[in-house]
């Protein structure tokens, strides 16, 4: 280990980090500086600032953007939702994996017994693309180390969402590409564990960020598509669904 | 998606919305292509680096903290990042001496023209132009040269602290300047 620098010395290489002009240790021990000093991080982003003003402008190569159209799939992908409907309801929740799959097919004939718990969840759940507080909490949970991370896939692989849960049961969903929902239907949140599926809330039509809570010990989540206000047992398979991962 | 602000663009990206990510390309695309090219001196090097940063702002959209500083200047210091590894990597070894060579040919390898080239706002120029000579050297042999500041410090015959501290306050002066000409970073 590189002894530690200090913060002075730190401050003399703020110029020639901003411009990758240091040498690999001078980095690290830049990097391991900045997260514990505001006043060096909030200089190389001025510094970062400064050199991108440098740099230019020109026209964005049209080429490169066809590469990169080519790499990331042929447009965002769209879902046609009755269809998807009309498949799903052939194969209800069986496609779901293992543990979570159990859970979710006993759903299918039970209105379970959390009712009560699951009404409360009716509500719907902090959602946030303008709520700057919500969309760091996010943020900071899913790069945090003890967060245990879902990924919910469709049974096309078509649809994704991404979510934590922090140990104390704190979730959230920070990425996904579900659609809008037409006017009179909303998305809900499902945790899949032992019993039937519980509510963790509703979502609305258009999700985005949001933060929920379960129980920690969750095996999974899923994500219907409902009427609007929510079910208390999910009236239809799960658009998207996925196991805790182990962290 | 034309109205919206980095921040949000950034977001509809982590929704998986290639119009998003559409519309930073549009935005940013030019400069990170210009920046790389600069600093590679080699087109098809560049474009490869503005590849890798728009797919790897697809892939992982949350690496960029809107609290931190722009998308504009995150990008470039992605994008610079990556062209620097570039010139400095073995296999590009041959390259970065003929383009050393050629730096050195060009005595007057000057910061002023560059920019000029790069149609960058007066205000910018002007900010530039104010730097004292040894602070612009150091500036542009690190930024668009590629150089550590040790390097730089052996290019130009300086100490190595002395680079150093020029980097770090010409960068300053060039701040104060753009701020007094009402022009932020971004």
């Amino acid at each position: 280990m590189a002894p530690e620098v200090r913060h002075d010395e730190i401050q003399e290489l703020l110029g020639a980090y901003a411009l990758d002009a240091v040498s690999p240790e001078e980095r690290t021990a830049v990097e391991a500086h900045l997260p514990d000093c505001p006043r060096c991080r909030s200089e190389v982003a001025e510094h970062l600032e400064t050199a991108a003003a440098l740099a230019g402008a020109g026209p964005a190569p049209e080429g490169v953007w066809d590469r990169i159209a080519a790499a990331i799939g042929d447009g965002a992908p769209t879902l046609d939702l009755d269809r998807a409907r009309r498949e799903r309801a052939r194969r209800p929740w069986g496609w779901v994996s293992s543990a979570v799959a159990a859970a979710a097919i006993a759903a299918a004939v039970s209105l379970g017994v959390a009712v009560n718990e699951t009404q409360q969840r009716l509500d719907e759940v902090e959602a946030g693309l303008q709520e700057p507080g919500l969309v760091r909490a996010a943020g900071e949970a899913s790069v945090d180390p003890d967060a245990r991370r879902i990924t919910m896939v469709s049974e096309d692989r078509v649809l994704r969402v991404e979510a934590v849960v922090l140990p104390d049961g704190t979730g959230y969903l920070f990425r996904d590409n579900l659609e809008a929902l037409p006017e009179g239907q909303t998305y809900q949140l499902w945790a899949l564990g032992e019993g039937d599926p519980i509510s963790a809330g509703v979502l609305g039509p258009n999700p985005g960020i949001s933060a929920f809570t379960v129980d920690p010990g969750i095996a999974g989540l899923a994500i219907t598509d409902e009427v609007a206000g929510g079910a208390v047992s999910p009236d239809l398979p799960p658009l998207v669904a996925g196991e805790v991962q182990n962290a | 998606m034309e109205d919206v602000g980095d921040a949000a663009l950034v977001l509809a990206v982590a929704r998986y919305r290639t119009d998003g990510l559409a519309e930073v390309y549009r935005r940013h695309g030019g400069a990170v292509y210009a920046l790389a090219r600069r600093v590679t001196a080699d087109p098809a090097l560049a474009e490869e680096v503005v590849q890798e940063v728009f797919l790897a702002l697809w892939r992982d959209p949350d690496r960029f903290d809107p609290d931190r500083g722009s998308l504009r200047s995150w990008l470039l210091a992605q994008a610079h990042g990556k062209s620097v590894d570039m010139v400095r990597s073995e296999t590009s070894r041959k390259r970065r001496e003929e383009r050393e060579a050629r730096l050195r040919a060009e005595s007057g390898y000057d910061i002023e023209r560059e920019v000029v080239d790069l149609t960058v706002a007066e205000g910018v120029r002007e900010a530039v132009g104010t730097l004292r000579e040894e602070e612009r050297r150091a500036i542009e042999l690190a930024y668009f040269g590629g150089h550590t500041y040790r390097e730089v410090a052996r290019l130009l015959g300086e100490p190595e602290g002395t680079v150093k501290a020029r980097i770090r306050t010409g960068l300053r002066h060039v701040r104060v300047r753009l701020m007094g000409a009402g022009i932020n970073g971004a």
